[in-house]
């Protein structure tokens, strides 16, 4: 019956961050798109992520001879006001992510990216925790590295 | 399809809107059903039913007091859905701020540039 169905095991949360940012919208999109290709695995090594920057376009990480993670897939992009990304980002569970940019024109020629990351689906807390160790280590070589 | 049982986790437990409800009405108070089932204007069959299932999960203790029952929430089980966010923050704070560096040094750049053109000769 569906209306079994609306009781699902589900987590859901919302995360949404502004920033000013003292550059043109133009400038931020295209370092948006730099940045979701360039982001760092755990030892800091750039992950091979990929974006396919088009409607429908893959978000994934590259590993070669076909082994790779779909991150997602672009739901909108409208440069350089809005990309938007639906897919399970890096967890291998059964989630979904909606990841968005928005970005604003500021008074004196700047900009301000609103960005909200909502996920639901059936997250194990035990995965949950298990993340802070990967992060953790994760943030901390990205601040040995800043530190050198 | 059998549904996963609602007293499973935490995680389950606050999928249900109204199971949330209830833990914003408790917030840091200790509360009797009656309190809780005026707060909510929900009838106390339902409050009680919601209340069942949070004892369950540990997300609300009960406390008894001569013959009434007070109810308080206790957030240790949600430790897990704030370690998840609060990862995250970080990976997306880390993230945005590489963001706006890149752009504003990019702008930098560009102004750099125009600046260094040579002006063109008008007369």
């Amino acid at each position: 019956m569906i209306a079994e169905q609306t009781d699902l095991k589900a987590f859901q949360n919302t995360i949404e961050k502004e920033l000013e940012i003292d550059a043109p919208v133009e400038a931020v999109f295209e370092s948006i798109l730099a940045e979701m290709n360039a982001i760092p695995d755990g030892s800091g090594k750039a992950m091979n992520l990929k974006l396919e920057a088009w409607p429908g376009g893959r978000w994934f990480r590259d590993l070669g001879e076909g082994v790779g993670h779909l991150w997602g897939h672009v739901q909108v992009i409208k440069p350089p006001a809005l990309i938007e990304i639906t897919g399970p980002l890096m967890m291998s569970m059964p989630v979904m992510n909606h990841v968005s940019y928005r970005i604003l024109p500021a008074d004196g020629g700047g900009s301000r990216l609103v960005f909200k990351h909502r996920a639901f689906g059936d997250i194990d807390p035990r995965m949950a925790s298990g993340m802070n160790d990967g992060w953790g280590q994760m943030l901390s070589r990205v601040k040995q590295r800043a530190a050198k | 399809m059998a549904r996963a049982a609602t007293t499973l986790d935490a995680f389950n437990a606050i999928a249900e809107k109204r199971r949330r409800d209830v833990l914003e009405a408790l917030g840091g108070r200790r509360m009797a059903v009656n309190d809780l089932t005026q707060r909510l204007g929900w009838p106390q069959p339902m409050v009680s039913k919601h209340l069942r299932v949070l004892r369950r999960v540990g997300l609300v203790r009960v406390q008894r007091q001569s013959r009434r029952k007070f109810y308080e929430m206790n957030a240790e089980p949600l430790r897990a859905v704030h370690e998840w966010t609060r990862q995250f923050e970080r990976f997306w704070t880390e993230h945005l701020q590489q963001i706006k560096q890149r752009a504003e040094a990019s702008a930098r750049a560009k102004e750099l540039k125009e600046s260094n053109k040579p002006k063109e000769n008008r007369s």
